[in-house]
């Protein structure tokens, strides 16, 4: 446990040294967007059915990009090596790394949302807790798989460019209802405030529990599979 | 397949697993009634659904395989893993094959992005993932352990992946059995049904075995020239696919071309005007319309059944042609086992 808090300080400060990783997410997720601007010329009923999706394609193509960097920063001047070689479990060191992007992934998000809710006029209001819900449930399971594949792609001869590939259709069923939920919440927001009394309240009620549930048994799942197989991919 | 015995008695195995699927058409295309809603198209089920269970299976016997690997670090378990991701691709390709073909005239849509089609194109996706990053990686334990990993996370991921039909909205036929009340099996179909399920099964475990003896083939010949060589039958496999969907499509462009020609309606015209003129008229449209209605139902089910034709050659094709690449490559490998040793 020790082991796992140490590496996860080892890469606060080397981001907080660096800040390369951070940036680059940010800025990326950043780009997603106004791309997705010049795209669509969105108006409040375009991101009423397509925001969600926008905001998940950018955490997602952010937070890989992260990822990437997380193992092939260790294999710089053989760090990963002498990682492997101190006396800590290898799970810890998935444990550490896992937290690291988690941390990185969900400071991308601290800037990339409130730029999106912000740049769009989304009219939060009450939703802002499901939206962070779903956010942080949604990137512990997919950089959970990600730092996982991260550490796969390392080892091939593409590296960068496999993660994606390995990613993508893995963490599905995740972005599915991370990507429902969201929608569920957004539209939640445009709903009148007045109407919410009556028939629509239910509405808005109705999809939340199911998938959150959803994605927090994916989280456990992968969280203990990928703890479990993370020493294979490192051992030598 | 070392001896000849083996060999020989492999190949009887393969001939009476090529009778039972000859049997297998019959009983598909034959012996079952047309179904009550679908009509014949609906007789795609009887190979559909059983390439979507053999993609299950292979996921199954991917996870069994990579888990042994990862336990007891043989070289057998990595070669029964690559092979099944190898087949499951090949099977989980007949089912979205013939699932757009069925889906043409069902639905009209050759596509539609309804859960159960997105859960099965992601276990393509899935396999296909895990085929690439075998290719990308030169070294032989290095390869079998990272794939491993990655065969057991991606077949913990296969069961998530279909709860979510159960969650999401569909449109896709309910399951036949087990599913909504009213659907279920006709005596006759049931038999037909597990017939074709046991079959490819059957022809499943059959190609896997050979699909294994050519990895074992193959890890020789790598162990000999001591160079990096990825299998490409899948990939071979695949180029088979892309002719026979431009064939289904071409038949749907003639189709539509033929059309107009047919719906020229021919006028008679008649200056002398008659009481009963209008009451006639009306009937003759009448009796044009039925007519017309049912050539379209004809035209319909014509469309139908060679839709299914369509469909059931792109399954032949698609595993005779496999086997038959399978067998080449195998022959190849020998003969460099033969000019290298």
């Amino acid at each position: 446990m020790k082991s796992t808090w140490m590496i996860l300080w080892k890469d606060l400060r080397l981001e907080w040294r660096t800040k390369e990783a951070l940036s680059a997410m940010m800025v990326f997720g950043f780009l997603v967007i106004v791309l997705f601007n010049f795209s669509f010329n969105p108006g409040a009923e375009e991101i009423r059915s397509s925001g969600a999706g926008l905001l998940w394609i950018a955490f997602t193509f952010a937070g890989t990009l992260g990822m990437n960097r997380s193992f092939a920063a260790e294999r710089e001047n053989g760090c990963l090596q002498s990682l492997l070689m101190a006396p800590i479990d290898r799970s810890s060191l998935f444990l550490g790394k896992w937290a690291a992007n988690f941390l990185f992934m969900t400071a991308a998000e601290c800037f990339v949302l409130p730029a999106f809710l912000f740049m769009f006029n989304v009219p939060i209001r009450d939703q802002l807790g499901t939206l962070i819900g779903v956010s942080l449930l949604g990137t512990l399971g997919f950089t959970c798989l990600g730092t996982l594949l991260a550490g796969v792609s390392m080892n091939t001869r593409m590296r960068e460019v496999l993660l994606p590939v390995l990613l993508f259709p893995i963490s599905i069923p995740l972005l599915l209802w991370a990507v429902e939920t969201t929608s569920a919440a957004i539209q939640n927001a445009y709903l009148d405030p007045l109407m919410m009394h009556g028939q629509a309240a239910d509405v808005a009620r109705a999809t939340d529990g199911g998938a959150l549930k959803f994605l927090v048994a994916f989280d456990m799942i992968f969280g203990a599979v990928c703890t479990i197989v993370f020493p294979f991919v490192v051992e030598d | 397949m070392k001896t000849p015995l083996q060999k020989n008695i492999y190949w009887t195995l393969l001939a009476i697993v090529g009778l039972t699927m000859l049997v297998n058409i019959y009983l598909a295309l034959g012996w079952v009634r047309p179904d009550a809603e679908q009509g014949d198209i609906g007789r795609i089920f009887f190979f559909h659904v059983p390439g979507a269970w053999v993609g299950l299976v292979s996921f199954l016997v991917v996870f069994v395989a990579s888990v042994g690997y990862l336990i007891r670090r043989t070289q057998g378990w990595d070669r029964v893993a690559v092979s099944a991701a190898e087949l499951g691709v090949v099977f989980i390709a007949i089912t979205l094959i013939t699932g757009p073909i069925w889906a043409k005239v069902a639905w009209n849509v050759w596509w539609d992005w309804d859960a159960r089609l997105t859960s099965t194109l992601v276990l393509f996706l899935l396999f296909c993932g895990y085929l690439m990053l075998r290719r990308y990686i030169a070294e032989p334990s290095s390869r079998a352990k990272l794939s491993a990993v990655v065969g057991i996370v991606s077949a913990v991921d296969v069961p998530i992946v279909y709860f979510s039909i159960r969650w999401w909205r569909t449109q896709h036929p309910q399951p036949v059995i087990g599913g909504a009340e009213g659907s279920g099996l006709g005596e006759r179909e049931l038999i037909a049904f597990l017939y074709s399920l046991g079959v490819f099964t059957l022809l499943y475990f059959v190609l896997l075995i050979q699909r294994v003896s050519m990895a074992r083939l193959e890890d020789s010949v790598e162990l000999l020239r001591r160079e990096r060589r990825g299998s490409h039958t899948a990939a071979k496999a695949l180029s088979w696919l892309l002719p026979l969907l431009l064939l289904g499509g071409l038949g749907e462009a003639a189709e539509a071309a033929m059309v107009p020609a047919q719906t020229a309606p021919d006028q008679g015209g008649q200056g002398q005007p008659d009481p009963l003129a209008k009451e006639r008229e009306q009937l003759e449209i009448e009796t044009e319309n039925l007519i017309r209605k049912r050539q379209e139902l004809a035209g319909k089910n014509e469309r139908a059944i060679r839709h299914m034709m369509i469909a059931y050659a792109t399954v032949w094709v698609l595993i005779i042609g496999y086997q038959i690449t399978i067998s080449r490559r195998q022959a190849k490998l020998q003969r460099e086992i033969d000019q290298l040793s």
